[in-house]
């Protein structure tokens, strides 16, 4: 994130909060990544910040109200980092919030599993504030892997209170809570044994680097402490962790799990929303007939019929019946793959290979995103910093998203019978080919060295289910259907308009106009100047092209018509041709929403055309090459 | 007989445990450091990416990939004797 946005996000917050009612108590949540902060934030707030089992999610400030008994609290998530004195946009907010004293108390929330590195944490931030309640999170994991930690002694050596909790399993978090006021109030004194003066005199000793000696006797103390308070249990468990790793991280047997993993997520998706879809085009199908029913008997005139039933319903509804079954499945199994742990490992493994192109490890995770839909996908870029988060935000949309796969399927399908789902991988290496091209362009194009790269393998854990599904589907379901009202219903009303006036048979209304001006641009990849007409009209929302499609041809949109303008493409396009729009299609210029996102994320024009016009080029030069090859072939 | 040699981390055969002489200043400098790479810690390679690169390492009871030309820069002496 770049720091200045970050910082005006924070001086938001911050300003906020003054004019805001400072009776109420302020805790932040402080502590390393994947630590459990968003976990016990939620149950604390009641929202739903994302949460997963690797480092990274959470990189803005989040904040919400508590209720704990008769107090208000306020509650700010910090992002995780594992050092307060860094010059990274995440450590500079975490550090400016606690130096400027807004927060009353200050919790860290303390990994039971990984003491050593967690309790170097918290001497860092005893060194800013005496006010600090550890808590001691996951302390069910330790167990599993064959020790105790005694938060008892803990607490005595360290001076402030330690609270052990399984935040996952909501055990603890209201007692954390309660600790946490009691300190804030002053009800509870805090004596901690902070080393920064040890660590000033020891400089003025022997002079040496301040990061250094700060790190070494931090790591010290930290390392005595968890000695004292940590006790093997008496069976020492199978590391799971390591057998799991023995398979995925393998030389020969990563790439097949790897492969495995993403056709599985694939076809789960594809073919498991299948009945879904079908369920949900019936229903708007049905709804647009009563509706047109209605129309007809109250005398509506014909224009307002047209738009609203062959307009608006057809086309929201074409679009909420792919779009939800296949997205609400698809993050749900990309959240398994995070909560499991699964996810950094791709990270590894594939970090290598992608370097040669200017990307890295997590450019597959973000890229996955992307597979369910660009908007997350671009966002996803935050777990990396600089330059690749650049590229990475400019690339994503190279990835077909679930929207414009629910389209290139049954096209493919239609078009090459059977063969149409190899066509389809056929077409997913080309937009790898694509990415690769772009990035390592961009790679070279952009100033600023490759930033630094450190991933914390984290041990496995078993994802809670039941969870995943209750905040996915409220975040992606919520989601799906506000944009289907605000972006699709108004995109496919103009689109709609657009086609029938002014009047004058299809070539005297805008969209007959505009298609004869791409006529000549078409002719160079071998399309229509209409079916151009209508991917531009699909460029604020990809998935409804199809029906824009059909307006732009003429055939009037009606419920369940994405039959009828698939059958009239059969009679009207060879396969060649719809290879080239499915190629287009699939990798010109974002979406609408998308570039709202990549203008949010990046804060900068000149990036935000790079990324309209960098896919829009791609487009044209991949489809022109396929139109030669088609010409040379015949 | 123990053998001290003087190496860097990226040469580290896997399987192999070795202390930290020394950190580097390097663009991650400030990041090793805070992960708890320090002079004196002990270091265990545990495996190799499939091409080689990163590697993952066993430090104070975590896991963390580093890539050879970070790792480049921690000085390291072998603890395991010939």
């Amino acid at each position: 994130m770049k720091a200045s946005v970050a910082r005006i996000r924070l001086h938001t917050l911050l300003a906020a909060m003054d004019k805001a009612d400072r009776k109420l108590v302020t805790v932040a949540l402080a502590g390393n990544p994947n630590v459990g902060k968003s976990t016990i934030f939620n149950i604390l707030t009641g929202q739903k910040q994302r949460t997963g089992n690797w480092p990274g999610k959470t990189v803005a400030v989040s904040e919400g109200e508590a209720r704990l008994g008769k107090s208000l609290l306020r509650v700010v998530d910090l992002p995780g980092i594992y050092n307060l004195a860094g010059d990274s946009p995440e450590e500079e907010i975490a550090r400016e919030f606690l130096l400027k004293g807004k927060a009353d108390v200050v919790v860290v929330v303390a990994d039971a599993g990984n003491l050593e590195r967690n309790l170097y944490f918290v001497l860092e931030v005893l060194g800013l504030t005496n006010r600090v309640v550890v808590g001691l999170n996951m302390m069910d994991a330790a167990l599993a892997r064959g020790f105790k930690i005694d938060a008892a002694r803990l607490a005595d050596l360290l001076g402030v209170p330690v609270v052990p909790l399984v935040a996952v399993r909501n055990q603890g978090v209201r007692r954390l809570a309660a600790v946490a006021l009691a300190v804030a109030k002053g009800e509870l004194q805090t004596k901690p044994c902070g080393d920064i003066a040890r660590v000033s005199e020891l400089q003025e000793k022997q002079g040496g680097e301040p990061h250094l000696l700060l790190a070494q006797v931090f790591y010290q103390r930290a390392k005595e402490l968890a000695i004292a308070v940590r006790k093997p249990v008496k069976a020492q468990p199978k590391d799971f962790s390591a057998i799991v790793d023995a398979v995925v991280l393998n030389r020969f047997w990563a790439f097949p799990a790897m492969a495995l993993l993403l056709a599985a997520v694939f076809a789960l998706t594809m073919f498991g929303a299948a009945p879904l879809t079908e369920l949900l085009e019936n229903s708007f199908s049905a709804f647009g007939r009563g509706l047109k029913a209605l129309l007809i008997a109250l005398g509506a005139p014909l224009w307002l019929q047209g738009a609203l039933v062959d307009g608006l319903v057809a086309g929201v509804g074409a679009v909420v019946s792919v779009m939800l079954p296949t997205m609400g499945i698809f993050f749900v199994l990309f959240a398994l793959l995070e909560d499991s742990g699964l996810i950094p490992r791709l990270a590894f493994n594939l970090d290598r290979p992608l370097r040669a192109f200017g990307l890295q490890g997590k450019h597959v995770v973000t890229c996955m995103v992307g597979l369910g839909c660009n908007v997350p996908g671009v966002i996803a870029c935050r777990i990396m910093k600089g330059k690749d988060r650049l590229i990475g935000i400019l690339i994503n949309t190279l990835v077909p998203c679930n929207g414009r796969l629910g389209v290139m399927l049954p096209v493919a399908l239609l078009f090459f019978g059977e063969k149409g789902v190899w066509v389809l991988l056929g077409l997913l290496i080309t937009s790898g080919l694509a990415m690769a091209l772009a990035a390592f362009v961009l790679s070279r194009l952009i100033p600023g060295r490759v930033p630094g790269f450190i991933l914390e393998l984290p041990p496995y854990r078993r994802p809670m289910l039941v969870a995943i599904m209750r905040r996915t589907l409220c975040e992606r379901v919520l989601g799906i259907l506000v944009r289907a009202f605000l972006v699709t219903a108004p995109v496919v009303l103009a689109v709609w308009f657009c086609s029938h006036y002014p009047v004058g048979a299809p070539a005297g209304t805008i969209t007959g106009r505009l298609g004869r001006i791409l006529d000549p641009v078409g002719r160079w990849i071998g399309l229509d100047g209409t079916v151009l007409v209508a991917l531009a009209y699909a460029l604020p929302a990809k998935e409804t092209v199809l029906g824009a499609l059909a307006i732009a041809s003429g055939l009037g949109y009606h419920p369940g018509a994405d039959a009828r303008v698939t059958s009239y493409l059969l009679t009207l396009w060879s396969p060649a041709t719809a290879l080239k729009f499915l190629l287009f299609y699939m990798l010109y210029s974002p979406c609408l929403c998308t570039v709202a996102t990549i203008y949010r994320e990046t804060r900068s024009l000149r990036y935000t055309l790079v990324a309209i016009i960098l896919p829009l080029c791609l487009a044209f030069l991949f489809t022109f090459l396929v139109h030669c090859l088609e010409l040379c072939l015949k | 007989m123990v053998l001290r040699r003087m190496a860097t981390l990226d040469g580290l055969r896997l399987g192999s445990r070795a202390k930290i002489a020394a950190v580097a200043k390097g663009p991650l400098y400030q990041q090793l450091l805070a992960m708890g790479l320090t002079p004196g810690t002990e270091v265990e390679a545990v495996c190799r990416a499939p091409f080689g690169d990163p590697v993952l390492y066993a430090v104070r009871g975590y896991r963390l990939a580093l890539r050879r030309e970070e790792a480049a820069t921690i000085v390291i002496e072998e603890t395991d004797s010939q």
